[in-house]
């Protein structure tokens, strides 16, 4: 040891000329080792941290998160329960904007559109997160518009699970009765009655908020409270979710995959609504057709290359969607009067609606009166005229299962595909006898794979 | 819309930057040249030859220690050494490899010596100095893990590619191409899977500092329409923006009982890339030029007899794609010089590449240039500075499963997006203009210091610059989007390093020394991108974002630091007993605020038993080795806060819940012991390793499954698994005929890889990148439907053929008589592996008279499970697929004049004697990609070259001159059961080994003139 520390003196007195760069090297030898001491704070530009969410600034964005999920969800829950309610039939899209060919014939499984519960519970999570937090805060800082608009975003959310999905889950708890999401879509357009101001944006949330609250007591039963909530909006009154073409998760989805360009995924063809259109030109289902591109761009399984007839209701990504009308309350007075049994004044009340349309055919009449002379009559032309009204809005499933639920009277105009037949004349329907259609989506393989409560 | 082959602005641009650059070589190079002194002198002269075998050996550095004055042997063996003051001097050979030689020689003014050497094969490499993974620098005999060294210059197959160097060039290095596309990329792995949320692939250093390692990500993003295709998809990998004639040696570093010293970041390897310095003398220049042609390897079904009237038999070939193949090609032209007096050293180099791909509007050009410089200004201190620039231009073909890509259109026939199969139409998806721009620029010095000469100071600053352009045009009246469509995407990746290691050794007692070495290390890594969008032109003109009506932008920014710090000592018994402890400290700040510091500790020992005095003189040499160690992976740089996302809804902000955050998350840490030994036997003639290696990572992380209706519905990353990797490493190589004009050469890599999920951590099983993860099953397993008893026809109870197949285990199933053997399907088979279990890569080279010289690699891989990845596409979409040709009643009817659009009249029926399982596949509402699944087993013929010395018809002037052959992935065996589309395939990053709707890769033949002069 002494003759390695004598060598070593040796050699730094041989290396004394050297000593700036040693007295260097030995600075930066230091700074090397107290930089991982720094502790590394890093602080990334972007994502907005959960903290900041309090602030009265931040809210409204945070209700428009739950309006935004909405948008989403109307557009994927539409085009695919479309499928199963028969307002559209597949082209044989598969992958992006399609389906399997399963889906296709409208049979809902476990196993795939995970991504529809996923938006429509995020909607409402979202909402009915905002809703807590804003309760959290001390008195007087939320605007109530805002709180208002959380309430009825809320809403709207339970109100589109309980119409198209079979039964009820909320935040990772067990499963429940389907009726549950609307005794709480009914709870929150309570509350945001309750909480609008007497403002423009207030009384148009109010409004909206009766308005959906009169199409869940519908599925409750409370058809003297449906009525009521009917009666306070007007006639011209719609309540639109946002479709915005600036982001591929809000575009309207029912125009994008249903147009040319890029998926040309579905069509019109065959369907009671196509029928109808060319029967009536009735402007509520309008449809088109290209010469150029006379089919859908894939293949029906078991029946081959489907005639593309486009769906016209929308007409570019941006257009909106209903999530109620004035023109839907009238029908839910009409169902109601049908309850009790007065058809002819169910009729009146459809008709009304009817006959201030203009046809789409020449000479642009006006649509025609149905005439009932029964009851079961007018339940068929109020069945029809609910799909009419509200084609391709994500809300048919809910009524085709609820009518069926009910054993209310009347036919439901059902198409049948079961039936296709090819060009030549061979079967073509086999896909669909052999995947009868769903009436509500299941709860998918991922909330049952993620939510111990379900196991 | 003009299609050209070449951007003509382009190539003028290369046209004029060549001379300019060949300029910029040699006016440098003139003012570094030594300086010789007006005195008398002479010349030496002679051969350098391998002591064993007697014949020549090339590329050894010839020179006289301290005096500037040296050169390269050429391919004879042959050098010489002008202008050599006359007297007495040490003249010094070495080559990576081989045991350097010295020996005293006297120069007499005005006369040529003439001094022959030999030169022996280190087989084990000893006392061979490493670097990768050690602190400082290390001989082979003190490093108790395995190091893969990659010598360049002995690698008869010269690749255009840098990466492909790595492709079966020793045990346990995976290489594989994702796609057959002009710039495309590759998957590296090293020893497996250790991550199945995080990236596997190893980190990448050049020269010492850190460049970006991940592949360039596909040129398009989230914004809005861009899913719908419109894009190269291409992931270009970094490496291959390195001439790989720069490239001096690679050096490999397969797993943490390795990597420790790295940290965080390490546990997929480390790849440590060495160019080449300057060495003192005369310039040596090397100038090489090479030609490339490829064409796309047939990837249609092997079924024996396939025909079909529409496409014939050669339209499978290529599944439907063969209208819209061509033969690719490509030109590499570089050229680079050394030299330097006793204080500076250079080396500088240049390069371009251009040509075209197989794909219609694929083209390529590609411009480089390097300086590396070595500045001595004293005895004990050394400044390196290494540089390089490259820029890398391509244009590309659409492709990947879009609507708007080649793939899909073609390979499902007529039921593509255009409802229409003829080329003409087809080909409108080519006047989409895809580009592609990469720019990168690395720069880093090294002060080495040392002021005593047993203590040394090592500090390192790197910068590495990335910068990749993309943009795409859907021109104007575009089949799919007649309005137009435009994008342009910039990423960009910053990496910032420093780096300080010293080192101060010393004698413990007589025979016992210590090496005790410190050091830090601070890591920065920023990544930028920035996309603009546009769509709805004016009209048809040349459009940018500017020009549309709609616009979007995305913007998105993260960076990440890490810093540790490290200590070691290395103690040496009579230097043959090596004991190394050490431990590494890293902080990161993508760890959680509760999360701390995270420690790697690490140890390892070396026996050189061949030292033992009981050791034999003819037993050859052999080393045993054990060594321990852990290194991480970090989580992600947004992974450990809760945060929300804002996005727009119309004109109004939006937030929506993006991660849930984890305050306690930190790296996933992967613990790696290793034994083997290395042993040489028959003096050197036969060489052999072998290692058994066993990675246990704990705290993995995973993508911990969020439940939907909480709200967060984003997946996130917790520290909640355990992963086992195991296999062994064998690699043998012997030298059964070594004489002086005959040599024959022939080795054999093996490595195994298994792979495991241990534990879960109590959360369900999941799906990632593509595969399953269920503990008990590999890392990475292929889960999908499966037909049990597939290869019998499914029948009903009533004994008629069954158009539709029970599940296994239901009621309609257990209906059927002796259902136990009757086909049903299971919606969740777990088939296996995704990854290879078994990698063999035999290897051989002859050697014949005049230094002309063969080689052939091949590279076998096996025991894992893949999926097509098309049939099951088609099918379900209702087209006619060439995979179910057996099974089909009627043969394709279509005709060569048929292009007419749909033809809703052709059956898809199947045969009565279809079994279950193609049933399943080919049958539209019941089609899923696990029917099509199996062992994709496969032998690729990796290279087979020959390489002939041109010495004798060129001029003196020229001292060495090389012509090379090499056929590249030329041939291929698969596996039987394996029908369509190429095995060797690979996503960039991610878990599965698998086919897609990409092009499948090239075969290329490749000739090279190397001029050294």
């Amino acid at each position: 040891m002494t003759t390695m520390i004598r060598e070593a003196k040796k050699d730094m007195r041989d290396g004394r000329r050297h000593s700036g760069i040693r007295r260097g090297a030995s600075a930066l030898l230091a700074a090397a080792l107290l930089v991982p001491l720094a502790a590394c704070e890093v602080t990334n530009p972007g994502p907005v941290a959960d903290e900041n969410l309090d602030l009265a600034t931040v809210h409204q964005s945070i209700v428009n998160g739950a309006g935004r999920m909405m948008s989403q969800a109307t557009s994927f829950v539409g085009y695919t329960g479309a499928l199963s309610a028969r307002e559209i039939i597949a082209g044989g899209q598969t992958g992006n904007g399609g389906h399997d060919a399963i889906t296709q014939a409208g049979q809902m499984l476990q196993t795939n559109n995970t991504s529809h519960w996923r938006y429509v519970q995020t909607a409402r999570w979202i909402a009915e997160d905002a809703i807590r937090r804003f309760a959290a805060l001390p008195a007087g800082r939320v605007d109530g518009a805002v709180w208002s608009e959380a309430y009825l975003w809320a809403g709207y959310a339970n109100r589109m699970l309980g119409e198209n999905f079979c039964d009820a889950v909320f935040d990772g708890g067990a499963k429940q009765a389907n009726v549950e999401y609307f005794k709480r879509a009914e709870k929150h357009f309570t509350d945001a009655i309750n909480k609008a101001p007497a403002t423009a944006a207030g009384t148009n949330f109010k409004t909206a908020a009766y308005a959906g609250r009169a199409s869940v007591r519908v599925f409750l039963k409370d058809w003297t409270g449906a009525v009521a909530d009917a009666n306070q909006v007007p006639l011209a009154f719609k309540f639109l979710v946002n479709a915005d073409v600036a982001s591929e998760d809000t575009r309207n989805q029912i125009y994008f995959v249903n147009s040319n360009t890029p998926y040309r995924g579905y069509s019109v063809w065959n369907t009671y609504f196509q029928q109808y259109y060319d029967q009536t030109g009735d402007p509520r289902v309008p449809y088109g057709k290209d010469p150029a591109v006379p089919f859908a761009n894939s293949q029906l399984s078991g029946y081959g290359s489907v005639p593309w007839w486009f769906q016209l209701k929308y007409k570019g990504n941006n257009d909106d969607f209903v999530a109620s009308s004035g023109r839907e309350m009238v029908l839910i007075r009409a169902e109601a009067l049908l309850n009790s049994g007065d058809f002819p004044g169910a009729m009146n009340l459809i008709n009304s609606l009817r006959t201030v349309l203009k046809s789409d055919r020449a000479g642009n009449a006006n649509l025609t009166p149905w005439v009932a002379n029964s009851l079961t009559e007018a339940w068929t032309f109020l069945k029809r005229e609910r799909g009419i009204e509200m084609w391709l809005e994500s809300r048919r499933l809910g009524d085709i299962r609820r009518w069926a639920e009910n054993k209310t009277p009347g036919v439901l105009d059902w198409p049948n595909f079961e039936g296709l037949k090819k060009a030549d004349g061979s079967d073509g329907g086999k896909l669909f006898r052999d995947y009868p259609p769903s009436q509500c989506f299941p709860i998918p393989q991922t909330e049952i794979d993620t939510n111990s409560n379900l196991h | 819309m003009k299609r050209h082959r070449f951007d003509p602005q382009m190539t003028s641009l290369l046209g004029r930057a060549r001379p300019v650059l060949l300029a910029f070589v040699l006016s440098v190079a003139a003012l570094l040249a030594p300086s010789l002194h007006a005195q008398q002198t002479g010349r030496i002269v002679g051969r350098v030859t391998d002591a064993q075998s007697g014949a020549p050996i090339s590329e050894a550095q010839v020179f006289i220690p301290g005096s500037g004055l040296g050169g390269l042997t050429r391919s004879n063996g042959a050098f010489v050494i002008l202008e050599v003051p006359a007297g007495t001097k040490e003249l010094r050979a070495e080559r990576i490899g081989l045991a350097p030689v010295s020996q005293q020689i006297t120069v007499v003014a005005g006369q040529a010596l003439e001094v022959n050497i030999q030169m022996a094969t280190q087989a084990l490499g000893l006392d061979e100095i490493v670097v990768t993974g050690t602190a400082g620098a290390a001989r082979r005999r003190e490093v108790g893990n395995t190091i893969a060294q990659i010598n360049v210059a002995q690698n008869a197959n010269k690749p255009t590619a840098s990466v492909e160097l790595l492709q079966a060039a020793a045990p346990g290095i995976s290489v594989t191409r994702t796609d057959g596309n002009l710039g495309g990329g590759y998957n590296i792995r090293l020893r497996g899977n250790k991550s199945v949320s995080m990236t596997n692939s190893p980190i990448i250093y050049i020269d010492g500092v850190r460049m970006q390692s991940k592949p360039f990500p596909v040129g398009n993003s989230s914004v809005a329409r861009q899913a719908n295709g419109g894009a190269a998809n291409i992931e270009a990998n970094p490496l291959n923006n390195i001439n790989p004639a720069d490239i001096e040696r690679i050096e490999v570093i397969k797993g943490s009982a390795a990597t420790t010293l790295y940290g965080t970041e390490a546990s997929a390897g480390v790849i440590q890339v060495f160019t080449k310095k300057g060495a003192s003398g005369k310039p040596v220049w090397n100038v090489e030029v090479a030609q490339s042609l490829s064409k796309s390897i047939k990837y249609g079904p092997n079924w024996a007899g396939i025909t079909g009237t529409l496409d014939g038999p050669a339209g499978y070939d290529y599944l439907r794609m063969d209208p819209y193949l061509r033969s690719g090609r490509v030109g590499d032209y570089s050229a680079s010089v050394r030299g330097g007096g006793q204080a500076l050293q250079y080396f500088m180099s240049a390069s371009t590449e251009e040509g075209f791909g197989v794909l219609p509007n694929d083209s390529i050009r590609k411009v480089s240039g390097r300086g590396n410089f070595t500045f001595s200004p004293a005895s004990t201190v050394q400044l390196q500075w290494n540089s390089a620039y490259a820029l890398q231009k391509q244009r590309n073909s659409p492709v990947g499963g879009n609507v708007y890509g080649i793939q899909l259109n073609v390979y499902r026939g007529y039921v593509n997006y255009f409802n229409n199969d003829d080329p003409k139409i087809v080909n409108t998806l080519f006047t989409q203009d895809l580009r592609n721009a990469i720019e990168r620029f690395t720069t880093g010095s090294t002060v080495t210091y040392s002021p005593l000469s047993n203590l040394t100071n090592r500090l390192t600053m790197g910068y590495d610059f990335s910068n990749q352009e993309t943009r795409n045009i859907l021109p104007f009246g575009f089949s799919f989007f007649p309005q137009g469509q435009v994008w342009n995407d910039t990423w960009q990746n910053r990496i910032l390093t420093l780096d300080y290691v010293g080192t101060y050794s010393f004698d413990i007692t007589s025979g016992i020394k210590s090496a005790f070495s410190w050091g830090g290390q601070t890591l920065g890594e920023e990544t930028r991108r920035l996309t603009g969008y546009g769509e709805n032109f004016p009209g048809a003109a040349d459009p940018t974002v500017n020009s549309s009506a709609t616009r979007i932008a995305e913007e998105e920014r993260s960076k990440i630091w890490n810093a540790g710090f490290f200590l070691q000592d290395l103690f040496s018994v009579k230097d043959r007993y090596f004991i190394t402890l050490g431990m590494r400290v890293d902080g990161n700040s993508a760890f959680g605020s509760g999360f701390g510091l995270q420690m790697y500790p690490k140890a390892s020992l070396s026996w050189v038993v061949s030292d033992e005095g009981f050791w034999g003189d003819g037993w050859g040499a052999l080393k045993l080795r054990a060594a321990y160690g852990q290194s991480g992976r970090a989580p992600g740089a947004f992974d450990a806060v809760r945060t929300w996302e804002s996005q727009g809804w119309g004109t109004a902000p939006a937030l929506l819940p993006r991660n849930l955050g984890n305050a306690n998350i930190g790296p996933e840490v992967t613990a790696e012991t290793e034994a083997g030994f290395d042993a040489d036997w028959f003096g050197g003639r036969l060489t052999s390793a072998l290692t058994y290696y066993r990675q246990i990572t704990s705290d993995a992380l995973f993508n911990v499954a969020a439940i939907p209706t909480n709200g967060f519905s984003q997946a996130q990353r917790k520290n909640v698994g355990k992963l086992e990797n195991n296999g062994l490493e064998v690699a043998l190589n012997g030298a059964p005929i070594r004489g002086a004009s005959f040599g024959w050469d022939v080795g054999v890599n093996v490595s195994t890889n298994h792979s495991k999920v241990l534990d879960m951590g109590g959360i369900p099983p999941f799906t990632t990148g593509g595969s399953w993860v269920e503990t008990g099953y590999p890392v990475g397993a292929l889960r999908s439907d499966y037909m049990r008893n597939g290869d019998k026809v499914a029948k009903t109870a009533a004994g008629a053929i069954a158009t539709t197949i029970p599940a296994c285990e239901s009621t309609a199933w257990k209906a059927l008589p002796d259902f136990a053997n009757q086909p049903c399907t299971e919606a969740f088979h777990i088939y296996g592996p995704t990854q290879p279990t078994l990698t063999v890569s035999p290897t051989t080279t002859l050697r014949l008279p005049a230094g002309v010289s063969m080689s052939a690699t091949g590279e076998y891989r096996g025991g894992y499970y893949m999926s097509d990845g098309v049939t099951s596409g088609g099918v379900s979409r209702s087209a006619w697929m060439p995979t179910c040709w057996p099974y089909y009643v009627k043969p394709y009817e279509g005709g060569s004049n048929n292009y007419l659009g749909p033809k809703n009249g052709e059956s898809l029926a199947l045969k009565d004697d279809t079994p279950a399982r193609w049933r399943g596949a080919c049958t539209p509402a019941l089609s899923k990609g696990g029917y099509t699944a199996a062992k994709a087993d496969y032998f690729v013929l990796r290279s087979v070259s020959a390489q002939v010395p041109l010495d004798f018809i060129t001029p003196d002037r020229i001292s060495s001159a090389m012509m090379t052959f090499s056929l590249n992935n030329a041939c291929r065996w698969k596996n039987d059961e394996w029908i369509v589309m190429d095995p060797d395939m690979a996503t960039a990053d991610g878990l599965v080994n698998g086919t897609n709707t990409r092009t499948a890769p090239v075969w290329n033949v490749n000739a090279s003139l190397r001029l050294q002069f």
